[in-house]
This record gives structure tokens, sequence and C-alpha cells, in this order.
């Protein structure tokens, strides 16, 4: 969005000048019980590590990382399926934080979820008009011919043949069990929709449909959207801004132009490398990253890449690196940040 | 290599489960003479008098101890009434009881299950207790102690048998709810922001319920013997036409001589539990219960 | 590419039914593709293409499943594979022929540990002194890139990542020295970084090993990393078959060049919206008259909804289409679907 672009690059926080998602300083910690004696003290997993971010009305945030990245939890988080153990989450100007019962109700018609597996997230003992409908009749009382037509409009909206309305959702293909889901997700007209992990379980070319989809629905309905998703390719052509997290931590954020071409964490660069390239003449170093991750319930002192990481030197081991601005609400949490040069 | 041993197996276990599926005849013979069975052992308890037409409540001693064969199908007890005809008019009392008891524990093992799975934390652990204690007890101890502590009243006897069917369908039905609970379908629920009550009973419960109702057909048969037993031990109704377990008891000291009198309601029972069983698989099959 | 090395597994017409109530639905039409040793072929395609199901035929393992029947011919390293004995299909399996899964995990006996699943394998092949059996199974771990081999021997399925289990999956495979490695989407569960582990695995085992691999995948891009020879399947048929910079950059199968183009840039311009392809891949037991692509196909002509097309060599390129293009993309030529409806 070109007003998350011409903000200033002075301001310290992540700040962006019409927020309708605020997280600030938010933990989400959980206690494993590794052990079954009970004298043991659990290990404290830190799947959520203090972080901050803003997501400006009408954007699109992506938020990449791989497994254990934390990043869903983290979305949870943000739309309130989760409590976070610290920090402050707000909503539209309103702190959601700590909300409960009929309150957090109230404001959940506003931010809804659209899941990873659209099979799993449709009840099938219901049909696909009862599944879009269920929303607008329990929250807005939408009863009998005008609820029929409201479905069939929220149907020819995400691409479905209203007649399919009887369907059950095991009747249908991956993708429109996906358009399901954004159907009863847009339902409401809500104002944050997370997409968690919304494409990543389609093939290539239904990905493609439905991520034409949301930029669609994006556009025509106003909406924001927090953009989960492993792969990066899918990222930088739905999302203006992306964040990207390792162990709990986002490691990088900033405009897809400026992540994408000049990325200033090592992580961010060997996540790119990664990332397979549909042509055979780019030949490239196929191994940019050795090892595993380390395990969140024993994370490395300083740095929590440094374990991994390709540049690592005696500091990172010793010191937590701060999160470098960059200009342009860039920033990379890295000793050597801005010291890169630019990718190719 | 054993991925692809672990491969075969399991398309080995899904030919099993086909050949379930598609039905060899044995079992599609089975499944219609339980339905005959159990279609006869219906009409009989809804209207007795169009399978025996004799009163079971007229003695008639100059009748007594007839065995089967002349004159009476199956034969007479020591007061000369057809066990033929108090088999039929027992199917009543038996029938009841089988269902009642069971909906009965159907509805309040269900009732704390889900409560136990939904809610979890101490509730959990409190009704988790109960329904142990409640299992500490055969199925037929509990309802012993049950009926000959409130007394032998139909009403009592449906009540003792409920409750020990009780534990049983609270574990199902918990068990059910902690892994319906757990589908994306009941997280889009809530994120939807739908209410705790409407989750439940819109999403969790219809998918939570086939075990349930597999398990209630199994738990009528049980309830029907569990109910004989209690008969035969004397802690049943009294009323003047004996049902199935009575009889069984009636024919007790006769054993030697007059086996009749004590066989057939053995068999009727036996035939009975069968039935309802074999009915419940082929229901589980249908819902596609694992 | 070794053109001239001799062809490991050569596929010709191969025909997967499976039985539905009565009616023969075909799973995989009309499989054709060769194999040659040291290789790597990449069979790629949507789910419900056919390519996972070819792969296990090879295995003898669909035929397992009494409702499937298979016709056609699969020759390995000149053996006529469905004339097998099931005896001396199941010693093939394990020792020449070996498959990697795609859940690592589930493919691991989860109540064994690592060792007693390794060792298993090994003395399928050979007997050897319980230390020399050791010493062999470290080896092969380090191969796999394991280091701290006796402490994954001692583990539990459960205990490792993903992408452990799949170095071990990978590891049993090669106790055996297969001269073919059949693996089944072996990076679609694993992160990127530890996917790019896994693709130079393979890749150096093929170059080190001379084994042939013959890899499953839905990603293009792992493809373009590591094909000698790219197969394209669509519907359960081989629609292309090209080396992979006749593959990618000159497409001949209107389905590979959507495919391509349904992939977003890693560079450069951003579409606004992606040229994906209409519609959903049909249903095996429904398929659409003449060539099976044609109701999503930009090309298509009056012809292609009558007759199938056979798969024909052209320079070099197998394809099976009535209307090939020669043209590198050109992004006129697909339409462009806003969110329509699949």
């Amino acid at each position: 969005m070109s007003v998350t672009q011409a903000r200033t690059s002075d301001q310290e926080d992540v700040g962006v000048p019409d927020p309708i998602l605020t997280l600030d300083h938010v933990s989400k910690h959980y206690e494993v019980r590794s052990s079954s004696n009970p004298f043991v003290r659990p290990d404290l997993l830190r799947a959520v590590d203090d972080v901050s971010l803003a997501i400006g009305r009408g954007e699109t945030f992506g938020l990449v990382g791989e497994s254990g990245s934390g990043k869903s939890t983290l979305g949870r988080v943000a739309v309130r399926l989760s409590t976070p153990t610290s920090g402050r989450v707000e909503f539209d100007g309103l702190d959601i934080s700590h909300l409960g019962g009929t309150n957090l109700r109230r404001v959940r018609r506003h931010m809804q979820v659209v899941f990873q597996d659209p099979l799993g997230s449709l009840n099938p003992r219901m049909d696909v008009g009862d599944i879009i409908g269920e929303p607008l009749r329990v929250f807005d009382k939408v009863r009998g011919s005008e609820l029929d037509d409201r479905v069939a409009d929220l149907m020819r909206a995400v691409g479905l043949d209203p007649s399919r309305a009887s369907a059950r959702p095991r009747a249908l293909s991956g993708g429109q069990r996906q358009r399901v889901g954004i159907a009863r997700a847009i339902s409401l007209n809500p104002k944050l929709i997370l997409a968690d992990e919304a494409v990543s379980a389609l093939d290539v070319s239904v990905q493609a449909q439905i991520s034409n989809l949301l930029v669609d629905l994006r556009e025509r309905l106003g909406l924001t959207y927090l953009f989960i998703a492993h792969g990066l390719p899918i990222v930088r052509q739905v999302c203006q801004r992306v964040g990207v997290m390792y162990l709990g931590r986002l490691m990088e954020y900033g405009t897809i132009d400026d992540v994408f071409e000049n990325p200033q964490h090592p992580y961010t660069r060997a996540l790119m490398a990664a990332s397979p390239i549909p042509d055979p003449t780019v030949r490239r170093e196929r191994i940019v990253l050795h090892g595993e991750p380390p395990s969140p319930l024993d994370l490395p002192s300083g740095c929590r890449f440094r374990t991994r990481c390709p540049m690592a030197q005696d500091v990172c081991v010793d010191v937590a690196p701060p999160l470098v601005q960059l200009g342009n609400g860039h920033a990379a949490e890295c000793h050597f940040a801005g010291q890169l040069e630019a990718a190719a | 290599m054993a991925a692809v041993d672990a491969a075969a197996f399991t398309e080995v276990r899904g030919l099993r489960r086909q050949l379930r599926r598609t039905g060899v005849s044995v079992n599609s013979a089975l499944l219609y003479a339980s339905l005959a069975w159990m279609a006869i052992v219906a009409l009989a308890a809804l209207i007795p008098g169009v399978l025996a037409t004799d009163d079971p409540t007229v003695l008639d001693p100059a009748r007594a101890l007839q065995p089967p064969g002349a004159g009476t199908l199956l034969g007479t007890e020591q007061y000369g009434r057809s066990v033929a005809t108090l088999l039929v008019h027992g199917a009543r009392s038996a029938m009841v009881i089988g269902l009642l008891a069971t909906t009965f524990g159907m509805l309040v093992g269900s009732v704390l299950g889900l409560i136990a799975g939904y809610l979890g934390g101490w509730v959990d652990m409190v009704i988790g207790r109960f329904i142990d204690m409640l299992m500490c007890f055969p199925g037929v101890l509990l309802a012993l102690i049950i009926a000959a502590a409130l007394g032998s009243t139909t009403t009592n006897l449906i009540l003792a048998v409920g409750i020990a069917t009780v534990p049983g369908f609270a574990r199902v039905m918990r068990g059910q709810v902690l892994t319906v609970r757990g589908h994306l379908y009941v997280e889009a629920a809530r994120s939807n922001g739908f209410s705790p009550a409407r989750t439940v009973f819109r999403h969790i419960l219809p998918n939570a319920l086939a075990p349930s109702v597999v398990m209630a057909t199994v738990s009528i048969g049980v309830a029907i013997v569990v109910a004989a037993s209690l008969s035969f031990l004397g802690l049943g109704p009294r009323t003047e036409v004996p049902d199935w377990g009575q009889l069984l008891s009636l024919g007790q000291p006769y054993l030697a001589n007059s086996w009749w009198i004590s066989t057939f309601p053995g068999i009727t029972l036996t035939l009975t539990v069968i039935a309802v069983s074999l009915l419940g698989d082929w229901l589980r099959d249908r819902l596609d219960v694992e | 590419m070794t053109t001239t090395a001799r062809t490991m597994l050569a596929l010709t017409g191969l025909r997967v039914d499976v039985d539905r109530h009565g009616t023969a639905i075909p799973l995989v039409r009309d499989a054709t593709l060769q194999v040659r040793a040291g290789e790597i072929v990449c069979l790629v395609g949507e789910s419900g293409s056919g390519k996972s199901v070819t792969a296990r035929t090879i295995m003898g393992l669909t035929q397992l499943n009494p409702r499937m029947s298979v016709g056609g011919s699969a020759v390995f390293d000149g053996d006529e594979l469905f004339d097998l004995s099931a005896e001396r299909m199941r010693r093939l399996r394990g020792r020449e022929l070996a498959m990697v899964f795609q859940e690592p995990l589930s493919s691991l006996d989860p109540v064994w540990n690592i060792d007693s699943q390794l060792r298993e394998g090994l003395r399928r092949r050979e007997r050897v002194s319980q230390k020399a059996e050791t010493g062999r199974l470290l080896e092969a771990l380090a191969e796999v890139g394991i280091h701290d081999g006796s402490r994954v021997l001692r583990s539990y399925p459960h205990q490792l990542s993903g992408g452990m289990c799949q170095r071990v999956m990978i590891a049993m495979a090669l106790l055996a020295r297969p001269k073919l490695l059949i693996a089944d989407e072996p990076t679609t569960a694993l992160d990127v970084t530890i996917q790019a582990q896994i693709l130079e695995l393979i890749d150096k085992l093929r170059r080190d090993e001379d084994m042939s691999v013959l890899l499953v995948t839905h990603d293009m891009g792992v493809a373009a990393d590591l094909a000698d020879r790219v197969v394209v399947m669509y519907a359960g048929r081989v629609v292309e078959d090209a080396s992979p910079r006749d593959a990618f950059a000159r497409s001949a199968h209107p389905y590979t060049r959507g495919l391509l183009a349904c992939i977003p840039p890693m560079i450069g311009e951003r579409p606004e919206q992606l040229p994906a392809i209409p519609g959903t891949v049909p249903d095996p037991s429904n398929l659409p008259t003449g060539c099976s692509y044609h109701p999503r196909c930009p090309r298509a002509s009056e012809r292609c909804t009558v007759e199938d097309p056979p798969l024909t060599n052209v320079a070099g390129t197998a394809v099976a289409c009535w209307r090939p293009g020669d043209v590198v993309i050109g992004e006129d030529e697909l339409v462009t679907v806003r969110g329509q409806a699949s």
C-alpha cells in the first residue's frame, strides 16, 4: 500500500499511518512437560517471543517462516484464537489482548479466518449453503429467501455456482472447498482476514486461482489480510509487506520490494536461495543452510539464528542483535543488517 | 524395506475393510434374519394378541408341566400356562426396559461425556472420577445394588439398568468430543464468533454422535439381559404375567424334568441379544464408525 | 544427459484401473517413459494426475489391492516386472528397487527404533557380523548427512524431525544399493532449507553411485533443479516428455505452459493477477471426451474435443497434443482468470 511505503524512516516503531491491527511486544509461551516427573519444572516453549508489528488498513501483510517459526501461533494470537502470554493486541483501536466471552465474540465478526485445510475447516454434516449462511443467520438474523439470496451472492462473489448450495463439502474439489471457506469468511463484511496457509495445500493451478480471488476481494471489499505462508513466491505475489519469522522472532520485515530485492537478514537470504525456481538454466548453490533449526525449548544464546548462520561471529553468541531500521519501514534483527550487499 | 512392508500391510487392511463393506452374502443373510427376529419381538411387544391367542393370566393346573409338542408349542409351566404365550407377553416388558434403560443411560452418559469433553479441566476430572467409581462395579452388580436399594418396580428397574450403562456412554462421548473438538471446523466456528452453545450443538454434537448411536443398539441387548438377570433374582417388578427373567427362574426348580420352562426363555434372550448386536454392527458400517 | 546409458526402467502404455462398484475407473491411462542408468527423471503433475499411482505400480504396490488392475508393460533392467512372481518381486523391492515416500514419519514404524529398522533392511540383503552391520548402518547414515549416527540409531521415529526421518528413509533405501530409487514427493512435507539438503543428497547419490531416480513431484521448481528429463502427467496420461530446457523454455503442451505460468515469479515485475488455468483437474470417473485437457485449454480446437491425441515424438520431445506450441510462453496466450468458477 502506498501509505505504508510513504512513511518516513525516522520512526522507531513499526507504526503504519492507519493500522487496523497492532501487535505490541507480543509473546506466546507454552509450558511443555518433557518428563512425567511432576517435580521437574516444565520447559518453556517460546512459540512467539516479543514480536511487534502493525498492519495497515487495506494492505496484505505476509508472514513467512519454516515450521516451528511461530508464524501460525502469531496469527492465532492476532485474531485472538489464542491469548497472548504478554504484550498487547490492538484491533481497530481496541485493546483485545484479554477480551473474553461476549465482548470477544462481538469483535470476531470483524476478523475472520481462512484455514489451510479447506475440507477440515468445513463441518461435514452441513451443506455449502448452510456453512456460508450460518454467520449471517446467527449474527444478522437473516432468514428465508433473503438468506438464500445473500448466500447466492456470496457464492457468486467467490466464483462458485449458486446451484451447488446443497452440495456437501466432500463432493467439492479442493479449490471449491477453499472458495466456500472464503465465502464464509467474507459473509459478515469483516475488516481483517487471517489467511493461515490458505493456499499452501492447493495445486499450483488452483493456488493461482485462489490467490487471484483473494487479491480481487481485497480490492472490491477493502479487506486487510494477514497472509501466512511458507512459500515465498506466493507471498511476493499477493502481499505488499512481509515479515520473516524464525524460532518465534520476527527477523526482518519491510515492503515486498525492499525485502525481496535487498534482504538484510542472512536467514531471509537463505530462505530465498532455497526456494526452488522453475528455470533449469539457473544453477545455484543448492545448500544454503546446514543442519536443522535448534529445539525451541533450548534456544541458542545471543542470536537464535547463529547456529545455522553462514555469517555468525563471536558477537552473535554473546549479544542478542538489535532491530536495525533501514528506512522505508524496512528493518532486520541482525548485527550485520545494512551491511549486506543488495541481492542480484 | 520396512516402508514397503508397511504399505503392503495397509493395503491388506484396506482389502479386509473392503470385503466387510461390500458385504458377503452370509452377512446379509444374518442381517435379514436379525431384522426378521426383531420384527417378531416388536410385534409381540406391541400387540401380543396376534401371536398368542390364549390369556396368560389364566391358570390351569390340569395342564401343568406339559412337554413341547402336543397341544402347546413350547410346553407349559407349573401353573399350566403356555411357555410360548408367556414369552410373547413378556416381550413388552423386555423391550420397554431395554429401550428406556438405554435411552436413560445414553442421555445421562452422553451429557456427562459432552460436558467433560468440552469443558475439560476440573469438571472433566470430577466427572471422570464419578464415572470411574461407577465403573468399579460390574454392570450387573451395579444394577443389582441400585435395584435392591430402590425397591422392585418397573421404573426402578429401568433406572437401575440405565445407570449401569451410563459409564460406557459417558466415556465414548467424551472421547468423541475430544476428537471432534480438535477439528478445524470447530475452530472455524469459534473464529466466526459463534456462541459456545451453538458450537457444541451445531458443530460438535452431530459429528460426535455416531459411535454412541451404535453403542446404544448393543446396549439395548445388554439392558435386556441385565433386566432379565435382576428379574431372575427376584428384583424385578411383581407382575401378574412373568417377564423373561422371571420365567427363567420359574423353571429353575423343574430344570431336571421340565427343561423347557427355562430353556426357551434363555434361547429367546440369546437370540434377541445376538440380533440386536448384529444390527448394531450393520449400523456401525453404515455410519462408518471406526 | 547420458542418452547412451542403458535403460533402467521402461514403462510402455501403463494402465491402472480401479474397480468402483463394477465400473473400471482409469487412474493411469497411458504412461510411457524411460529412466536411463544414472538419470533423474522427474514425473510432474497436479493431484489426480496419476503420477503417484504410476510410481507405486512400478513398486508392485497398487497391485496388492484386488480392486486395482494393471495393464501395459514395465521393464526394469531387462525384466518385465508385471510377469515376475510375487516372491521375485518382493525380493526385488528393497534390493534393486527402493522407494521413499512423502510422509517420512508415517513411513517408519513407530514401535521400533531406527537401529532395528535399518538392520532389518540390511539383513534382507546380506548377512554379516553384528559389528560389521553396525558399521554399515553408521556409514549409510553418514552418507545421508547424519553424523551423530549412534544417537540416531537409538532414537525412535517420533524423536526425530521430519527431515531427519526422510534422511533415515533414504539411508534405508541406500543400504540396499538399489539400481532405481523411486521417490514419491520426498520433500513435500519438509521446509525449503531442509528440502534443499535432501535434493542435494539425491543428486549426489546419483552422481556417486550411478543410481537412477524417478522423482515424483508437483513442484516445477524441484524438477527444474534436478531433472535430466521432465515427464508431465495430466489426468492419467503422459502429455509431455522433454529435456528440462525444452520443457521449461519451449513447452510443447499447453498444460505444461499453463502450469509454469501460474507459478508467481521471484524476480521482476509482479503481474496484477496470475495467469491461472481455469477449471480443475477432471475426475477420473468422468473424463472429458477427446483430449482430457481441452475444457481448460486456451488452444483447444474442434478436433481436441473428439479425438485424444497420441504421444508423438518431435525432435526429442514427446507430446500428446494436436496443436503443440513451440513458442516461448506469451502472456497473451493464457487466459487470466479472475476468481472464476472452478
